[in-house]
């Protein structure tokens, strides 16, 4: 009695028993980690030199530049302020530009956006170490710290009483529609506070962005916005008030960049009979280089693909030179098992070879893109063992694996071999081509969510963007990969029922 | 398991083109069975639709009273040789045989026997892509003899193989059948199969023109003739034709007569004064009786000079 365990060895060994086969899956390999070396030789960046962003506590690339109305402070204190409103510049949807349309991005990041607030910060230099609670124009009321950490209030507007509690080195936020029942927000623990910290109430306006893509590149604009918001009822306990002073915490290149667009400082402070009225420029939060060099370490996937692509139709093909198939079903004749095993066996042999590839490729060209210029802080060094790696380096192999089996279907459905490497290839270069022309994010993203060119996400670490020309980049790696199972899983049902019908 | 090929009124049609038309035959174990027609006639497709690589349009082929599809381990069952050249030409011989009984759960040893049993030993770590045509039909036999199965399908196993392998295979067929098994061998040549077939199955057109051991069908062929030689061709004829005889004119020195006993031949020509040297019953070869069979049947009848058919 032979069990499926013996057809995977039989497809095993009509796999590794033809040289050419076992040379081409090494060589993909090979292509991976090589093509990977090259491309990462082959790119720099100067961000680390020109930088347009500041460091933050964590050493990472941030945003910092506000209107902040402050006075030192102390010790243990507790600010308490009434938001009576926040106006934020109002935008259009589209501009022109020498580029063409442009639309406004669709962010839904939560340091996007007005806010006007309360903050505890260590000095009044941009970058440092801050605890914020503020009325957002796009998200709410929020909780932010360090630029990286993040607590949803409830979705309230102004104007909106917040709370901002200074224990030791915690933060504890509150807010309050009516200045007498107070709902606690979080707590958060800044990383460096300082006995006696910048404490105030602040507005900053996150400049608008305006992404064109299309044409085999993209372009984002940044324009940059105004927001006014207004402060009344502020009472201070646990320390002695002194006076406020207004200040435009600012980022080093920031002067030259308002030059630059001719605009002038805007950062205005007036008050009447207890009312504060603030306007500021500027956004508080992560700063994203664009750049994923995960990614970009990974150039050789696409190499790669093309030679497992070839050996997955071959495998298929093969059977019918010659009528060999007639001996494969001879053999066994139920033929979906037969299928079953071709697939897994196939899929497992890619699959561990596109791992090696992927991973060795990391290994090798990650410190050639470190030493060209994709170095902390705008590119903080990541591990091979971080989370989001790992889930990179197995979902590309993955990925290859899956197309590898789906070029196998294909051929046993077309059992013609030009014809079903080309047909497979042209399924994922072409969307790659075609979605990169295509102007706007909405049908880029439509054929990647149809197309295997979507399996190429799996190499993005970093989260989807549409400010970047790749159109694979606008989708997530496992919204891709899954596109790919889909057309594999079709494929390969499609092939099963026409083996089944069909006279060998 | 009971060792027999049962095919039940089968039918298969390919494009508008009948292949095999309502073919009825039981083929026994413990003799060798020639499967015979022209090229054409329809016997790789009715192998094929034993071994169920192709779907009959009507009709029931059996092996050892089961459906082929339904087997388990059907390389022990029955072992098949359809093309000699269905081999990847990139793969080991060695290794073309491993796959196939890694599939069915042979043993690993087994692999080494039969490429020892069919005398590939020596070549069984070259690249079937070096094969001569006669090695590679020896790899097919190999591959056919694996799961050492009670029933062997055979299609023109002799194509291809030098004399030395033509008496090799000769006693292989003949010593598989002794052991009781069920061993059909297609052939389009009967001279092939003169000295090794106990029974024929004759096709032709997709039907069967012939079920029959071959001692009775040369004798039937063979009928009452009687071959004479002589020196006095002509005076011999008109004594024998006007006795009743047919005569016919075979060589410089003898005729043919049918329709009369070498008894009544041997009196008549002393009758007659016609001397004679030789007084023998003809024996008609294989081949001369399946031409006979055949010719109606021929699917595309042979040109004036007349190829092998």
């Amino acid at each position: 009695m032979s069990g499926f365990g013996g057809l995977l060895r039989a497809e095993w060994v009509k796999l590794r028993s033809v040289n050419r086969w076992l040379l081409t899956l090494f060589g993909a390999a090979v292509l991976t980690i090589g093509i990977s070396l090259l491309g990462a030789n082959g790119s720099s960046t100067d961000v680390n030199e020109k930088p347009n962003f500041v460091i933050g506590p964590a050493g990472t690339a941030v945003a910092d530049a506000f209107a902040f109305v402050h006075q030192p402070v102390t010790g243990d204190v507790t600010l308490t302020v009434k938001v009576g409103s926040l106006v934020p510049q109002d935008e259009p949807d589209e501009r022109d530009s020498r580029d063409g349309k442009m639309t406004k991005l669709k962010d839904p990041s939560p340091w996007k956006g007005a806010f006007a607030g309360l903050m505890i910060k260590d000095g009044t230099q941009s970058g440092a170490s801050y605890a914020a609670v503020s009325v957002s124009s796009e998200n709410g009321v929020r909780l932010q710290s360090d630029f990286h950490t993040d607590i949803a209030g409830k979705s309230s507007t102004a104007p909106q009483w917040l709370r901002l509690t200074r224990t030791g080195n915690v933060v504890t936020a509150y807010q309050s529609a009516d200045g007498g029942s107070w709902q606690k927000i979080g707590e958060v623990t800044p990383a460096h506070l300082p006995a006696t910290a910048e404490i105030g109430f602040y507005v900053s306006s996150s400049p608008t962005l305006y992404v064109s893509r299309g044409a085999g590149g993209s372009s984002v604009a940044a324009r940059t916005t105004l927001a006014t918001g207004t402060f009344d009822n502020v009472t201070m306990t646990g320390a002695t008030a002194a006076a406020w002073q207004t200040e435009a915490v600012k980022q080093p290149q920031d002067d030259e960049i308002l030059q630059k667009k001719g605009m002038p400082e805007v950062t205005a402070f007036s008050e009447s009979g207890g009312t504060y009225t603030v306007t500021g420029i500027g956004r508080i939060g992560p700063e994203d280089v664009g750049d994923d060099p995960v990614e970009s370490s990974l150039l050789g996937v696409i190499a790669g693909i093309m030679a497992l692509i070839a050996v997955g139709v071959l495998f298929a093909t093969s059977e019918y030179r010659r009528g060999m198939i007639r001996t494969t079903f001879a053999a066994e004749p139920r033929r979906g098992r037969v299928l079953a095993a071709k697939a897994v066996v196939l899929g497992g042999v890619a699959f561990v070879l596109s791992l090696v590839g992927v991973v060795a490729g990391y290994l090798i060209a990650r410190p050639a893109l470190r030493k060209n210029g994709f170095a902390p802080p705008a590119f903080p060094d990541e591990s091979i063992t971080d989370p989001v790696v790992i889930r990179v380096l197995v979902l590309s192999a993955a990925f290859m694996a899956l197309l590898t089996v789906f070029a196998m279907a294909v051929g046993l459905l077309l059992r013609h071999s030009a014809g079903a490497i080309t047909l497979t290839i042209v399924l994922v270069i072409l969307p790659i081509i075609v979605g990169s022309i295509l102007p706007g994010t909405v049908l880029p993203k439509l054929l990647m969510y149809a197309t295997l060119a979507g399996g190429m996400a799996t190499q993005r670490a970093k989260p989807p963007s549409q400010t970047l020309a790749e159109p694979w980049s606008l989708i997530g790696p496992w919204a891709g990969l899954s596109v790919v199972a889909a057309y594999t899983a079709v494929a390969l049902g499609l092939a099963w029922w026409s083996l089944r019908r069909r006279d060998v | 398991m009971e060792t027999s090929i049962e095919v039940r009124d089968l039918r298969k049609r390919y494009r508008g083109a009948t292949a095999v038309d309502g073919l009825s035959f039981t083929v026994r174990a413990g003799e060798v069975t020639g499967f015979i027609g022209p090229n054409g006639a329809g016997k790789s497709t009715t192998m094929r639709l034993i071994l169920g690589l192709d779907a009959a349009d009507g009709g029931t082929a059996r092996v050892g009273g089961a459906d082929y599809r339904t087997l388990r381990a059907p390389l022990t069952h029955v072992g098949a040789l359809l093309d000699p050249g269905a081999v990847h030409p990139g793969r080991r011989g060695r290794d073309h045989l491993l796959w196939m009984a890694h599939s069915n759960g042979i043993p690993r040893k087994r692999v080494d026997e039969v490429l020892d049993q069919v005398g590939l030993a020596s070549a069984a770590k070259r690249r079937a892509g070096t094969y001569s045509l006669g090695m590679q039909q020896r790899l097919g036999i190999a591959a056919a003899l694996l799961g050492d199965p009670p029933v062997l399908l055979l299609d023109e196993p002799v194509n291809g193989l030098d004399p030395d392998g033509i008496v090799w295979i000769r006693g292989l067929l003949r010593s598989l059948a002794a052991e009781g098994r069920v061993v059909l061998v297609s052939s389009h040549l009967m001279s092939e199969l003169e000295d090794t077939a106990d029974h024929l199955i004759i096709i032709g057109r997709g039907k069967l023109v012939a079920d029959t051991s071959v001692a009775k069908l040369l004798a039937a062929a063979s009928k009452d003739r009687v071959e004479v030689r002589t020196t006095q061709r002509t005076e011999a004829m008109t004594v024998l034709a006007n006795a009743g005889a047919t005569v016919s004119i075979t060589g410089a020195d003898t005729v043919i007569v049918e329709g009369l006993a070498a008894e009544g031949i041997g009196g008549l020509l002393t009758e007659g004064g016609v001397p004679f040297s030789e007084l023998r019953r003809h024996r008609a070869t294989l081949e001369e009786a399946y031409m006979e069979l055949t010719r109606s049947s021929v699917e595309f009848t042979a040109a004036p000079a007349g190829g092998e058919a």
